[in-house]
């Protein structure tokens, strides 16, 4: 089983500390939902756990063994990552695209084998880009677009996948779709952490929820524990609103800021 | 009577204004006008020689040369020297010469001819306009009698000669360098497929020429360039590989004036290679 | 766009080749019975026509096609590289750097007592241009700054490549200005081909399936560098590369320009956009336009032959134009 284990992680950039002491591990068959206030490093964590950049201090290992004794390639194997905001270079077609995440199988010298074909085409079905598959990239939606990029991660059939905000650009049926996608990567046996700033799919989909802050880890655990008033508060300034039925078209907003005068009753 | 001598007097006065005092204050601007200024003047009528003209690559007379100021044919420089004459060629700057006429110094334009007739006109011209017709007169004879000398020893046949220069040019029709060839008894394939002038020739067409001689002529010190890289072409050396080459230096024929009769004398030793 | 198969378009871009090189052989300022050249360049005895052949054609055209495949494959590696379509070792200032390069090499005698110093000092040049326009241009550069920055260091090198043929001991250097600013393959003998050679092989086996790390490049140097590509030395790698190919190309060639930003332009809707897939068909590519550009300068009826470079420059300039007011209509 391959467990991703980071302890003490810790990462400074241009002397100030953007991470600090940051424990997270993650196994196959859940996923750990990663929130927190903008700033608070949640991004940073993402790509040190993909090995984009490297830590400062702190140690990372996948399966018991350190993640930077392991080639790059067989790192990208056993990790895959979905970055939040991926421009890409040319205007490939969908189906070229999402056969780049099966490269890091592949020698330098390899055309893609059976076995990679069938990964695609599967993929490619599940997100339901049948249909655009060879468009090219450019001509297709910004939901589109951010499907393509889940399928170039989900292609890989990496163990872990770090994924940065997969929903925050899709429309809210998009979003329970690519949470349905990922829950059922999870329960293939991959494991998956997501950065989310919508509390309640967070709430809703993740095994387990770690709440960053300032670059510390300030709470852990399950929602009810991490999603308490007094974290919410502490991290966010916010608090949860009673559910109000007197709001107009039924709905309600679920939280409110939390102002000076609130504070002092 | 008073009238006509009034006339006479009048007249020659005219004439002494036209065909002017021999210049007691020479200076040339230019590489071929030196080396006859030099040739033909008498040492103390030069007062400044151009830069070039000390060069040993390319001067017939660069250690005359060494004993006057040169000048690098500037404005500037050439006021100061208060010329009475001034020798410019047809490609000096006209803007100078302009200048120079306004400032109102005495300007003399060398012809640069390539046929022998032009050369000794001109010589003979120039001597005349610097007061020395004798000198002048000498040259020529000398290198009338060197060129027909050795013209009774011309041969039957003409074999063919080809100057290829670094750059791939050659010179045909109309230069000195053909004019030479000729007179030394050669024929120029570049002048015979209808080239003149001094023109590039592609180097495919030397080698279907397959001159029996090839003839060098280095301007300056060689150094290292792609111009001079030609000259060691493979395909040249091996169409050339039991021929003969020549190489006679630049400043043999940059210039018109004896100096030519020198490169037909050299030229015509070749021809014993050829045989 | 209709993609071609792969295999396809190669064999299209291949046979083009062949028949342009056949014609480049049987084009020059003699005409050449090709029967008896041949006979003549196979035969014992020294021939006019065979030594033309064999001697002038032949060194010609391969130089041509080496060139031509160096600089459009290279033009290829920079755009997918820099994920920059205008990169290219013209407009980024590489093909001036190895100009100032070859022009120190042989105009100051190094070259005279070791051959190979005349590539190096190409490679040398278009290495040391290409990293200063990169890192003036910083990582991640917008196509515009890093076409600024070449401007910069194109504008340096071919001043400085001018001062030095004005300073070189040799008469001629001063003439051959045209020659290093804008390419000529006139009088190429074999020697300049061995010259070249080795640096060219050197670069290509490095570019050499390097292809699916290009393509991971398509989603950018951070998700690229999570799926197993290398950065820094990837990068290392190219640059070396492209000064390998470019400097030995242009230090027997001169500065040929647009090659490299034209071709895999047009090629790159052929292939689909995938950088991996545009490799091969820019050398096909390359070769195939130097080669019709040089056909063209030995065709046209002049007293002294243009410069390659003028034809290429005179194909390349609006072609360049034309990517601009299509990079200004997207807004990029």
């Amino acid at each position: 089983m391959s467990h991703l284990i980071g302890r003490g992680l810790c990462f400074t950039r241009d002397d100030q500390s953007i991470l600090e002491q940051i424990d997270v591990h993650i196994e196959p068959g859940e996923m750990l939902g990663l929130i927190g206030p903008n700033g608070a490093g949640k991004s940073s964590l993402l790509r040190l756990l993909a090995g984009v950049t490297a830590a400062d201090a702190g140690t990372l290992t996948l399966a018991g063994k350190p993640v930077d004794q392991l080639s790059p390639k067989a790192r990208a194997r056993q990790i895959a990552y979905l970055p939040q905001l991926t421009e890409i270079a040319w205007p490939m077609s969908v189906e070229r695209l999402v056969a780049l995440g099966r490269l890091p199988h592949l020698e330098h010298w390899q055309q893609a084998t059976p076995e990679d074909q069938t990964a695609i085409e599967k993929v490619i079905e599940q997100t339901d880009l049948t249909a655009f598959r060879s468009r090219p990239y450019n001509t297709l939606s910004g939901g589109e677009q951010a499907r393509v990029q889940l399928a170039r991660a989900l292609v890989t059939e990496a163990d872990i996948l770090l994924a940065d905000e997969p929903v925050s650009a899709l429309d809210p049926a998009h979003q329970l779709d690519v949470m349905t996608l990922l829950q059922a990567y999870v329960q293939a046996g991959h494991g998956v952490i997501i950065v989310l700033h919508d509390l309640a799919l967070a709430a809703h989909y993740s095994s387990r929820l770690q709440l960053l802050h300032q670059g510390r880890m300030l709470a852990e655990g399950a929602a009810d524990h991490v999603l308490s008033d007094h974290f919410l508060e502490a991290a966010y300034g916010i608090a949860i609103n009673p559910t109000d039925h007197r709001a107009k078209h039924g709905f309600s907003l679920p939280w409110r800021r939390i102002e000076p005068e609130d504070r002092d009753r | 009577m008073g009238v006509k001598r009034l006339t006479t007097l009048l007249l020659a006065l005219f004439s002494l204004a036209t065909a002017a005092a021999p210049p007691q204050r020479v200076v040339s601007l230019n590489l071929c006008s030196d080396q006859l200024l030099l040739m033909l003047a008498s040492p103390e009528q030069v007062a400044s020689v151009s830069h070039l003209a000390v060069e040993e690559s390319s001067s017939f007379v660069a250690r005359q040369a060494a004993a006057y100021p040169l000048n690098h044919a500037r404005l500037e420089e050439i006021i100061r020297l208060q010329p009475d004459l001034v020798i410019t060629v047809p490609y000096t700057n006209p803007r100078l010469v302009s200048s120079l006429q306004q400032l109102g110094f005495e300007t003399y334009q060398l012809a640069l001819g390539s046929q022998l007739p032009e050369i000794t006109s001109e010589i003979a011209r120039l001597a005349n306009r610097l007061g020395q017709p004798a000198k002048g007169a000498a040259i020529i004879e000398r290198m009338q009698k060197q060129i027909k000398d050795e013209d009774e020893q011309t041969l039957a046949e003409r074999p063919t000669a080809l100057l290829y220069q670094p750059r791939g040019y050659t010179s045909a029709a109309g230069t000195l360098q053909d004019e030479a060839m000729k007179l030394a008894g050669w024929r120029n394939p570049a002048t015979e497929a209808g080239f003149s002038g001094y023109t590039a020739a592609p180097l495919e067409q030397v080698i279907e020429w397959q001159p029996q001689l090839l003839i060098i002529s280095n301007y300056g010190e060689p150094g290292e360039s792609r111009a001079e890289q030609l000259i060691h072409h493979p395909a040249l050396k091996r169409v050339m590989k039991n021929r003969p080459s020549l190489e006679i230096p630049y400043k043999y024929w940059i210039c018109p004036g004896p100096m030519l009769a020198e490169a037909v004398s050299l030229l015509r030793s070749a021809h014993e290679e050829v045989r | 766009m209709i993609i071609l198969p792969q295999q396809r378009l190669i064999f299209i871009l291949c046979l083009l080749l062949a028949v342009t090189a056949l014609l480049s052989l049987l084009t020059g300022s003699t005409s050449l019975p090709l029967y008896e050249a041949l006979q003549q360049s196979f035969s014992e005895a020294e021939g006019v026509y065979g030594i033309i052949l064999t001697e002038l054609r032949l060194p010609r055209t391969l130089v041509a096609m080496l060139a031509g495949a160096s600089l459009g494959v290279s033009g290829a590696v920079m755009q997918s590289l820099l994920r920059n379509p205008l990169a290219s070792p013209g407009l980024v200032g590489s093909a001036s750097g190895a100009a100032l390069g070859a022009v120190t090499a042989l105009y100051f005698g190094l070259s005279a007592n070791f051959s190979l110093a005349l590539p190096l000092g190409g490679i040398g040049g278009a290495l040391l241009a290409t990293l200063t326009a990169y890192l003036l241009a910083g990582r991640e550069a917008s196509p515009l700054t890093l076409i600024l920055a070449g401007v910069a260091v194109n504008a340096f090198a071919l001043a400085l490549v001018s001062l030095l043929l004005n300073l070189a001991p040799s008469p001629y250097a001063v003439q051959e200005i045209a020659l290093w600013m804008l390419g000529s393959l006139a009088n190429i003998s074999r020697n300049e081909l061995w010259v070249m050679l080795p640096g060219t092989l050197i670069g290509w086996l490095l570019i050499w399936r390097q292809g699916h790390d290009l393509d991971l490049l398509t989603l950018g140097e951070e998700t690229a560098g999570s799926m197993g590509v290398e950065l820094a030395k990837l990068r290392w790698r190219l640059f070396i590369a492209i000064g390998l190919i470019v400097g030995s190309a242009i230090s027997v060639t001169g500065s040929i320009g647009f090659i490299g930003l034209m071709i895999p332009h047009i090629l790159r809707p052929l292939v689909g956009y995938q950088p991996s897939r545009l490799l091969i068909p820019s050398a096909l590519g390359g070769a195939l336009l130097l080669l019709l550009a040089d056909i063209g300068v030995r065709t046209i009826p002049l007293d002294t032959e243009i410069k390659v470079g003028v034809i290429t420059s005179l194909l390349g300039a609006p072609f360049f134009l034309w990517l601009i007011l299509k990079q200004r209509r997207s807004g990029t």
